[in-house]
């Protein structure tokens, strides 16, 4: 069926060349719809059921905070938390 | 004190309430309906559709958006010649809030992928869209002083819209048309296929 524009109220049908134009841009919207691979849903599950990324990161200081050896490994990453913790501490 | 009973005529005609004068209006203009149209165009000048200084604002809303071609992007773009092109450089941002019936999936973040950095490519307004018969997307689109020599031209729409894998996606665009040319036209169209129905209403804030 014959593609048409709607202007203004006005329906003007299609020219030959863009029939060809959108023939062809259907053609490849359908080719590229066929290649994609649906996203395995386990993906948005774990991405809503994570803990936000400052949790995260809380959870993996504390860790950090019982290892004498991690503490020297993860040296700037601890100190650098651990001097924010001193300087704002819970009951200042 | 007496009690003043409004009706709704008297509102809508109100040119003043108590000490607050000059009240704005929302002017219809013109309203296309798609029947499997491939295209939407508003063109300054004729069929009574006024797209020029005439207003400051103009508002297009959108109502059951229903494409022909499942997932396909509901899309718009400005021309500066009446209409013979619809290729005007546009920059633009696109983020979302999104869930998923089965509540399997929810969130809010940036889509680079529907964002337009100095493109004259259609801009999408939101993706995705579903062919079942009760899924559509619907929504407004502003843009301000189009026919200004100055200024580019910007635009915002906001939209909801039932996804084809069955999110409800509202869809925040913005950005602006990189020209100080005036714009007199707007298109609508899907990124494939036919707008298979759904009406846009053109209104002007005055």
């Amino acid at each position: 069926m014959a593609r048409h524009h709607n202007i203004n109220g006005n329906i003007v049908p299609f020219t030959e060349a863009e029939e060809a134009e959108w023939d062809a841009n259907e053609k490849a919207y359908a080719e590229a719809q066929a290649n994609i691979e649906p996203t395995p849903v386990y993906i948005s599950q774990r991405k809503s059921a994570y803990p936000s990324i400052g949790d995260q990161l809380d959870m993996l200081w504390h860790s950090i905070d019982q290892n004498p050896k991690l503490k020297s490994e993860y040296f700037e990453f601890y100190e650098s938390i651990k001097a924010v913790k001193v300087k704002h501490p819970k009951n200042g | 004190m007496s009690i003043v009973k409004l009706s709704n005529n008297g509102v809508k005609n109100a040119t003043a309430f108590g000490s607050i004068t000059g009240l704005g209006s929302m002017i219809f203009i013109k309203k296309l309906t798609a029947s499997s149209s491939a295209t939407l165009s508003f063109v300054d000048g004729s069929d009574g559709v006024v797209l020029d200084d005439t207003y400051k604002e103009y508002v297009f809303t959108f109502n059951n958006m229903h494409p022909a071609t499942n997932t396909a992007n509901f899309t718009f773009n400005l021309s500066t010649d009446s209409g013979s092109n619809y290729n005007v450089t546009k920059t633009t941002t696109w983020f979302q809030a999104y869930h998923k019936e089965d509540d399997s999936g929810a969130g809010l973040g940036y889509e680079t992928g529907q964002d337009l950095a100095q493109s004259t490519a259609f801009q999408v307004i939101n993706y995705g869209l579903g062919t079942d018969n009760d899924e559509n997307c619907s929504g407004t689109l502003q843009l301000f002083s189009p026919s200004s020599s100055v200024f580019v031209k910007h635009f915002i729409a906001t939209t909801n819209n039932s996804e084809a894998s069955g999110y409800s996606v509202n869809g925040f665009m913005a950005g602006y048309g990189n020209t100080t040319s005036a714009v007199d036209a707007v298109r609508f169209q899907m990124s494939s296929g036919n707008i298979d129905a759904g009406d846009i209403c053109l209104y002007g804030i005055a």
